[in-house]
Parts: C-alpha cells; sequence; structure tokens
C-alpha cells in the first residue's frame, strides 16, 4: 500500500434535531493511499455519504462531527479555516454527485458551471476560462457546443459529464465519487467509470468510490470499506475481501450480485441470507447479527485483523450478544 | 425577465399609469405654478354665491377643499411623495430583509423566539404601530422642531422598519430552501465563495419573488398611508395654523407636504358636507394600487410561465 494520501481516524457524526441525537458515523477509520482507488460500500443510510461530505466539510447545518480527524496531506481538515478549506475545496479534493440532474444548476448554461470553479481558484481572462472550459468538456468526451447549452438539454449521461468535468477543473489529487453511476443505464455507467479511472492513472489522483454496487467495486476499486449502520464492518483490498468474505453483511452484499446462471425468479437482497449465528473465532459479528430477536447493536465492537490486512467488525466480549 | 414583462400588456398599464403620474408630478412645478387659491365664487352682480369648498362641479375637473386649493393641483403634485415614499420604502424593506436573511444564512427561520416574535405582530395592525412610533415624534417637534427631510426620513425608517422582520421569515425560508439544494452543495464543493453562491445562484433565484414582494410591498405602504392620514399622522410633519374668524379662532394642524394622506387627514371632518375632497385622494390610492397590482398579476403571469418552462 503506497502512502497515505487521506485518513480518516474515528469520526463521528452527528444529526441534531431540537433535543434528539442521532449518530450517523460511528467511529470510522479510513486510509486513502496515493493513487488508488478506494470503495465504501454499503446500504442507503450506512453513513458513505456523510462521511465523504465530512471530508468536505459540507455536512449539512444540522450534523456535526462529534470526535475524530481527517488527515490530509497531513493536515486535518478539522482543523484548517475556512478560507483554507475553500482552496482545498475544488482544487485539492472535488466531488461528484449521485443526481446530476439536481446537482447542475437548471439556470446556467454548461460553460457558467465549469468555469465557475476555475474563477473560484484561478485569474484567467474570460476567453482564457471557454478555452479551458473547453478542453474539459472534450476531455469528457462532449462537444463544443454544450458549453452554451443548459442542463435540461443533456442526457443523464451528459449530465454527468457535465458534473465530472466541473469536479476535474481544478485537478485534484482526491476525486470522492458519490454513486456517480446510480442513475444511470450500464453502457454508460461503465464510460463515466472509465473517465473516472482514465484521470486516475494519467494524474496519479486517489479516488474514494462511493457505491452500493459490488460489481462496480469488483472493477474499479483496490481497496474495499463495508459499512453498515454508520460503522465500518469489514475491511481489506478488493482481492481479499471477494475471496474471503468473512461478515455476513459483506457476504449478503456479494451474493446479491445477480448472477446469469440463477434459475430463481427473484433477486436476491441481503436479508434473504442466512446469517451466522456462531460469529468467527468464537465472537460475534458486530454491530448487528441479524439471527437473533434482542439487538445488540449498542454493545461495544471493534475490527479486528483477522488476517493480514483484512478487517472484520466483531463484538468485544462474547457475552454480548443476547442479552 | 424584464423582456418578458415588456410582453404583458397587464404590467405595461399598470407601469405606465405609475410612471406617468410620478413624471407629471416630478415635472409640474417646473411647467405650471398652479392656480390660485379660489375662496368665493362671485355671481354676475358681484354678490358672493359660494363659499369654498367648491364641489367638481363647481370648479372642475375635482373641485377644491376648504381652503380654495385646487384639488387636481394638489393631487398631481401630492403624487410624488406618496409614490416614492411607497416605492422608496418598499426597496428598502426588501433590501434590508434580504440583507439581514443572508447574514443569518436563512437561519432566522429555524429560531422559533423570532418567529413566534413575527407571528404575534402579524396580528397588529400595521397602522397601529406605525402611529404609536410616529406620534412622539409629533410630540417632540410642538417643542422642539424637526426639520421637514429629517422627519420625512426618520418616518420612512420607521416605515421601514415595521415590514422588515415578516419579510426576513418569508426570505429566510427561501434562502434555506436554496442552499439546502444539490447544486449548491456542488458549487460549494468547487471552492466557491458563499458571496459567489449568493450572488450567482441564490439572488438569480429568489429575483421574481423580489419583484412581486416589493410591489405588494407598495399597495401595503400606500394602504398604511391612508390609514395614517386618517389619524392625522402626516409623512413630513405638519405646521400649526390658526383657522376661523376673530370670535372663533382654532389653531389646526397643516400638513407640511402635499402628500396624498395628508389631504385626507386633514379634511376628514368634511367627509359628509364635501365627500369630494376625502373620496379623491382615496380614488388616486385606488388607481394607484390597482396599477401597482396589474403589475403584479403581470409578474405572477410570468412566475408562473417560467415554472411550467
Amino acid at each position: 500500500m503506497s502512502a497515505p494520501l487521506l485518513e480518516i481516524k474515528d469520526l463521528h457524526v452527528s444529526f441534531h434535531e431540537k433535543k434528539s441525537k442521532i449518530t450517523a458515523v460511528q467511529g470510522v477509520d479510513l486510509t486513502i493511499p496515493k493513487g488508488e482507488t478506494v470503495a465504501v460500500i454499503g446500504e442507503s443510510g450506512s453513513g458513505k455519504s456523510i462521511t465523504s461530505l465530512s471530508i468536505l466539510g459540507l455536512l449539512p447545518l444540522s450534523a456535526s462531527i462529534d470526535s475524530g480527524a481527517i488527515l490530509f496531506k497531513d493536515k486535518n481538515l478539522l482543523k484548517v479555516s475556512n478560507k483554507e478549506m475553500q482552496y482545498i475545496r475544488g482544487s485539492e479534493i472535488s466531488m461528484v454527485f449521485q443526481d446530476a440532474q439536481a446537482s447542475l444548476n437548471p439556470a446556467m448554461k454548461v460553460g457558467v458551471l465549469i468555469t465557475e470553479g476555475l474563477k473560484a481558484r484561478k485569474k484567467l481572462t474570460r476567453h482564457e476560462q471557454r478555452s479551458e472550459a473547453l478542453r474539459l468538456l472534450r476531455m469528457v468526451g462532449l462537444k463544443n457546443h454544450v458549453y452554451d447549452q443548459f442542463p435540461s438539454q443533456l442526457s443523464g449521461g451528459m449530465k454527468q459529464r457535465v458534473l465530472i468535468a466541473m469536479a476535474l477543473s481544478g485537478e485534484p489529487s482526491l476525486l470522492i465519487a458519490d454513486e456517480p453511476t446510480t442513475s444511470l443505464d450500464v453502457t454508460v455507467q461503465s464510460q463515466i467509470l472509465d473517465l473516472i479511472n482514465n484521470y486516475k492513472i494519467e494524474n496519479d489522483a486517489s479516488i474514494l468510490l462511493i457505491t452500493h454496487d459490488f460489481g462496480v467495486v469488483a472493477e474499479y476499486a483496490d481497496r474495499v470499506y463495508v459499512m453498515f449502520g454508520g460503522k465500518v464492518v469489514e475491511a481489506g483490498d478488493v482481492y481479499t475481501l471477494f475471496r474471503n468474505p468473512i461478515h455476513p453483511y459483506t457476504k449478503g452484499l456479494i451474493s446479491s450480485i445477480p448472477k446469469i446462471s440463477d434459475t430463481e425468479e427473484r433477486l436476491k437482497s441481503v436479508s434473504d441470507f442466512v446469517f451466522e449465528e456462531v460469529g468467527y473465532v468464537g465472537r460475534r459479528f458486530a454491530p448487528e447479527t441479524y439471527s437473533i430477536e434482542n439487538k445488540v447493536y449498542d454493545a461495544p465492537s471493534e475490527l479486528v485483523e483477522v488476517e493480514p490486512d483484512h478487517y472484520v467488525r466483531l463484538f468485544v466480549e462474547k457475552e454480548a450478544v443476547g442479552r | 425577465m424584464i423582456k418578458q414583462l415588456l410582453k404583458q400588456p397587464q404590467f405595461l398599464l399598470g407601469f405606465f399609469i405609475i410612471i406617468s403620474l410620478l413624471f407629471v408630478s416630478l415635472g409640474l412645478n417646473s411647467i405650471y405654478e398652479g392656480p390660485k387659491e379660489v375662496k368665493f365664487l362671485y355671481k354676475n352682480d358681484g354678490s358672493i354665491s359660494k363659499v369654498a369648498p367648491f364641489s367638481p362641479t363647481d370648479i372642475p375637473p375635482f373641485g377644491t377643499d376648504r381652503d380654495g386649493r385646487d384639488l387636481f393641483y394638489m393631487i398631481l403634485d401630492g403624487a410624488k411623495y406618496t409614490l416614492l415614499i411607497a416605492l422608496g420604502v418598499a426597496f428598502l424593506r426588501l433590501v434590508s430583509a434580504v440583507l439581514i436573511s443572508f447574514l443569518y444564512k436563512g437561519q432566522l427561520k429555524n429560531n422559533t423566539f423570532f418567529n413566534d416574535l413575527v407571528q404575534s405582530t402579524l396580528y397588529v395592525p400595521a397602522t397601529i404601530f406605525a402611529y404609536m412610533l410616529m406620534i412622539p415624534l409629533f410630540i417632540k417637534s410642538t417643542t422642539d422642531p424637526i426639520s421637514f427631510g429629517k422627519m420625512v426620513i426618520i418616518q420612512c425608517i420607521i416605515l421601514t422598519l415595521i415590514g422588515i422582520p415578516s419579510l426576513v421569515v418569508t426570505f429566510s425560508g427561501d434562502i434555506k430552501n436554496i442552499m439546502n439544494k444539490d447544486y449548491i452543495i456542488s458549487t460549494m464543493s468547487l471552492g466557491a465563495k458563499k458571496k459567489y453562491i449568493y450572488r450567482k445562484h441564490v439572488l438569480p433565484e429568489i429575483k421574481p419573488k423580489l419583484f412581486l414582494l416589493f410591489a405588494q410591498q407598495a399597495v401595503q405602504i400606500l394602504i398604511l398611508l391612508a390609514h395614517l392620514g386618517v389619524l392625522a399622522v402626516f409623512v413630513g410633519g405638519s405646521q400649526t395654523e390658526m383657522r376661523g374668524d376673530f370670535l372663533n379662532l382654532t389653531a389646526e394642524n397643516v400638513p407640511i407636504a402635499g402628500e396624498w394622506s395628508g389631504i385626507i387627514g386633514h379634511s376628514f371632518q368634511e367627509v359628509l358636507t364635501a365627500p369630494w375632497i376625502i373620496l379623491i385622494p382615496l380614488g388616486f390610492f385606488f388607481v394607484s394600487i390597482f396599477s401597482i397590482n396589474m403589475m403584479i398579476s403581470g409578474l405572477q403571469n410570468i412566475i408562473s410561465k417560467n415554472k411550467r418552462k
């Protein structure tokens, strides 16, 4: 594993609604090495997007980071000034969002949308801005005339490409792709992911790929973090995780990928799988075992290294289950 | 949007009436000194036939007040004060409310105390607030005279302040909704500054509403001015003049500016004997409000058309 570009250490994020507090991310540890693609996979509400928004300091106003550290190039992003964070956004770390339709201001032309990132970082003449925007459009496979079009005139795939062009305008060393292909058809999906992958290879950049699709993970990721209920339940390099998934949730996710040989009428989901009550090396899987009625979600758990660079979340004490 | 407005007949008609009134009023004194006061009408034999106030049939088109001043001239002359105050205060209210909303990043919408405070003020007529805040000014001016300009400025500030809280609640809600949109977060992720986001994303989105609220506020202020006139609170203040003859000499407050509500307030006791003195400025209030309402419906047409797109 090469040197880490970004390290998240024991991150806790919660949402506050009047007097109630909902914890969204609990003690997440995550490392993104330079030049690698790290995938965070999990179902909706598992804390993937909140983790990525925490990196950019773009959490909703009702959310707060309770503890932890986010180290980017040895600088704790949670402690930098607003001005510094503004510089880091776009020029060091960029994000491609899931919903391209909603992520582009419908009242602005594509050219304006792309150049607004450039304006924030560089002092360019109007002509230079246009040339740079056209170069970015061509880089993501779009033609020059798109510059003068509104987002509503573009297809879903084209919108996503525009979003990628915007994100790449600052040549970031870390690109966060938050489910960038969810709303796209399969052929466009691979084009978009290839585009992101090419950028990584050409610029020795790192990618944080947030997804719920293990197929995408298998193809593009170097390292995988599986999240459930705001916690990382399993982590390891992509080969190890596919070869030897240990946590029942990871197994469920992998097994729910449809196979062409399957003859069953109904596709399988995570909850269709029987989870092991026996646990691993005498300890139960955390945060939930699924197989028992009493939920032990909040019992102390930890990531245990089950083999070199392969971690699984297990309850700290054997007695924790069944209380 | 301006191009679209120029294609809206309702907006154009309303705009034309308001602008015409303003232009005529502003240019009136430079081209015409105004008719002389007519206190008596005489018969052919030189004897007095009628005493002011004269009805519109006696002295067309609008008659005179009880001092014999021509109402037509007074209305045209007063239009500039009334309309400029209404439009100016509406503008100040909007600018202040938008700035406060931006300053608090739309979070005042979440402030329960502020919301409750604003809600409670909505049930108290604005006229009463304005009256209560302006009366001390008049009392002070009797012992320590306040200049006309200073009086107008203070009154405009009071009229502005009364309308700001409810507008802040409206804008805070709008700004909060816009700031939560995905494309704002996307723009922020590119390193855009807050100022840039407000200028390029938020302001253009609330612009149609700003036009609409500007017109609505102008209507509200016109109504408020008419009410204040009835309560004898004149914009620009008043001066005391002695009226009547030596047997029955009474002090009377006369408005300094020829503003329409002043005409109403000054002659309100004549509502039964010479109703045209009240009805004619009221009619002009009606025409102005009607014109602004036409502008509003023109604006609304464009907004709903743009939404459908």
